[in-house]
């Protein structure tokens, strides 16, 4: 949110303190050496990498020979593969699912830690907890708990009756809602970012609505949900950015199977490089994944301006 | 008359608090509970006797603890959690530090220096931060296995010598918000451009340092895909890596799982608890994650 209002600022910004003299010449030279490092690195560590990239997806790369042009060949060979193309049903349904979930999930959480309460501190305190400690740690933890004979969940589901509960990460069908569940558990950054937003609404507009007899629900959807609306909206596009680049939960768990049902887009491209040789095809999956995200940040730049509500259209 | 429709105003939303009240915090209570719970069960299978994991219903509190799986588990572990451990910590300390100084020091140029052109720069700082590490990935590797550093810790924290761009961001966003009057007292006292970034500026950002050393570290500590690319040596591996790399060899042997990952995630835990409110800033003050 802060970030996209600040691409904004600079964007419609010009430059003020543009002046001429030699003491701003010196401070410009003092500018440029100051952010040499970063300069450097985006030079040799993006920009270079990502053009290499680029030319990669579109040659055979041996690392003895380099790259040799092969022309359109690896995209091709992708999209006439089927492990490939199940990889991005795989991590579309990953991405189209948890990123929905979580925020709901992280919304409801944010409105309870958002009450005055004693002892809210020590809540959010646990309710962060998991995201913090994410890590493969946790993926160990969730493989035992979603254990078929004597994990936690199948002990619940046998104890509420289901008497054939689902092998999860056994399973071709369960293995990705497993995955799911797992990264519900540690959204913890969407519900901060969430409470941050609540905190900011105006109390005045909560007892307006109280006095012109508004319930509980109506406060929800006439106040909460449209003021938090682009906050809504920034998480929407980062979490379906960084739920693009899921690839360890399914490593650690799963190494991709059951028959590459948690084989995301970010894991095959692993796989294809480093374990099967296949330079240039990773390449080409990372430059569509590149692609794709970058029309995501688009999609946000451009829809930040137009069907959120900002506080102004309230305040009028 | 007034005072009257205030008073029952009044004693109307006391009594729907109360029951609010009550309802959030069972609310509460149960949401803390999905969160804990696979904690407490990690502890509990973690100590009790490999007898008591394998079976229906579940154990919660074992009649008798044992640091049997914790010693077995140590053993089992290759290479040994020590050496995990440490490895960990030096690569994370280096991460740590390179990416604070480095990221620092530009975002004091980009908050402080004027240039023509700054403005367009620092959009470009920001747009990299869309950029999925799985891209810039293969060529890095192509590059840095040129420079003969396969197997070794130098991919792993070397780039961040060069400013995380998330981090520029936060370093410019507060010390654009030092008073210039500061800057430039120091500077007609004769205060290099230096002398500003590291006397005056540095001193003043101990809370940015917390907060960007803190998802410095978590960042360090949790990575898996750089030690998983280019170490091959065991000897080598982080903490993830060789968990990652227990996990698939032993799930034969469960109950020595628990134990090593509870061993790896104590230490976070304990920083989390000392520093949750650089956490907390963290998240609020830039509203995404790194």
């Amino acid at each position: 949110m802060r970030i996209s209002t600040e691409i904004k600022n600079l964007i419609s910004k010009q430059d003020h303190t543009f002046k001429h003299g030699s003491l701003w010449k010196k401070k410009e030279r003092w500018f440029w050496l100051f952010i040499s490092p970063w300069i450097i690195g985006f030079i040799g560590l993006t920009l270079g990498p990502i053009i290499y990239a680029f030319a990669m997806s579109f040659s055979r790369f041996r690392f003895t020979e380099g790259l040799s042009w092969v022309g359109l060949r690896n995209y091709q060979i992708l999209f006439s593969d089927t492990v490939f193309l199940k990889a991005v049903s795989n991590t579309i349904y990953y991405a189209f699912v948890s990123v929905p979930l979580s925020l709901v999930f992280s919304f409801i959480l944010a409105y309870l830690l958002n009450q005055k309460l004693k002892g809210i501190t020590f809540f959010r305190t646990i309710f962060f907890l998991p995201t913090v400690i994410q890590g493969v740690a946790v993926f160990m933890l969730w493989g035992w708990i979603f254990n078929p004979r004597f994990g936690l969940i199948n002990f619940l589901l046998r104890s509420m009756g289901i008497g054939n509960p689902p092998i999860w990460l056994e399973s071709e069908i369960w293995a990705m809602p497993a995955i799911i569940i797992i990264g519900l558990w540690s959204t913890g950054w969407m519900m901060l970012v969430y409470l941050a937003a609540l905190q900011e609404i105006p109390k005045e507009l909560y007892e307006a609505c109280q006095i012109d007899g508004g319930s509980f629900t109506q406060k929800i959807i006439h106040i909460t949900l449209p003021m938090i609306s682009p906050v809504s909206l920034f998480l929407l596009i980062t979490g379906m950015i960084s739920s693009m680049q899921l690839y360890a939960p399914a490593y650690v768990l799963t190494q991709g199977g059951p028959n590459f049902a948690t084989t995301t887009i970010a894991l095959l491209i692993y796989y294809s490089a480093f374990r099967w040789n296949k330079m240039g095809q990773g390449a080409a999956m990372a430059v569509l994944l590149f692609i794709s995200i970058l029309i995501f940040t688009i999609i946000q730049l451009v829809l930040s301006g137009k069907w959120v509500h900002y506080r102004t259209g309230v305040d009028e | 008359m007034r005072k009257n429709i205030k008073g029952s105003f009044r004693l109307h939303q006391s009594t729907t608090t109360t029951i609010g009240k009550i309802i959030t915090y069972i609310l509460l209570i149960f949401f803390s509970s999905i969160f804990v719970i696979p904690l407490l069960w990690m502890i509990s299978t973690s100590l009790k006797d490999p007898s008591l994991i394998f079976v229906n219903p579940p154990v919660w509190i074992p009649p008798e603890i044992t640091l049997d799986n914790f010693r077995s588990g140590l053993r089992l572990m290759l290479p040994s959690f020590q050496t995990l451990f440490s490895n960990t910590i030096i690569v994370t300390l280096l991460i740590v530090f390179g990416s604070l100084f480095s990221s620092s020091i530009v975002g004091f140029a980009f908050a402080t220096f004027p240039a023509r052109g700054k403005n367009i720069l620092f959009l470009l700082v920001l747009t990299t931060l869309m950029i999925p590490p799985q891209v810039t990935l293969l060529p890095q590797f192509v590059f840095f296995n040129r420079l003969g550093w396969r197997n070794t810790w130098y991919p792993l924290f070397v780039p961040h010598f060069f400013a995380m761009p998330f981090f520029v961001f936060m370093f410019r966003q507060f010390f654009a918000s030092i008073p210039r009057e500061l800057f430039d007292s120091a500077e007609i006292d004769g205060c290099s451009p230096f002398g500003l970034y590291w006397r005056i500026a540095l001193p003043l950002a101990k809370p940015a340092f917390a907060t960007a050393g803190i998802f410095a570290f978590l960042g360090g500590w949790n990575d898996l895909l750089t030690p998983l690319v280019y170490l091959s040596d065991m000897k080598k591996f982080t903490l993830s890596l060789g968990l990652a790399n227990f996990q698939s060899t032993s799930w034969t042997y469960l109950q020595y799982l628990m134990p090593m990952a509870l061993l790896a995630v104590i230490p976070i835990i304990i920083l989390l608890f000392f520093a949750q409110k650089y956490f907390v800033q963290g998240v609020v003050t830039s509203g995404i994650k790194g």
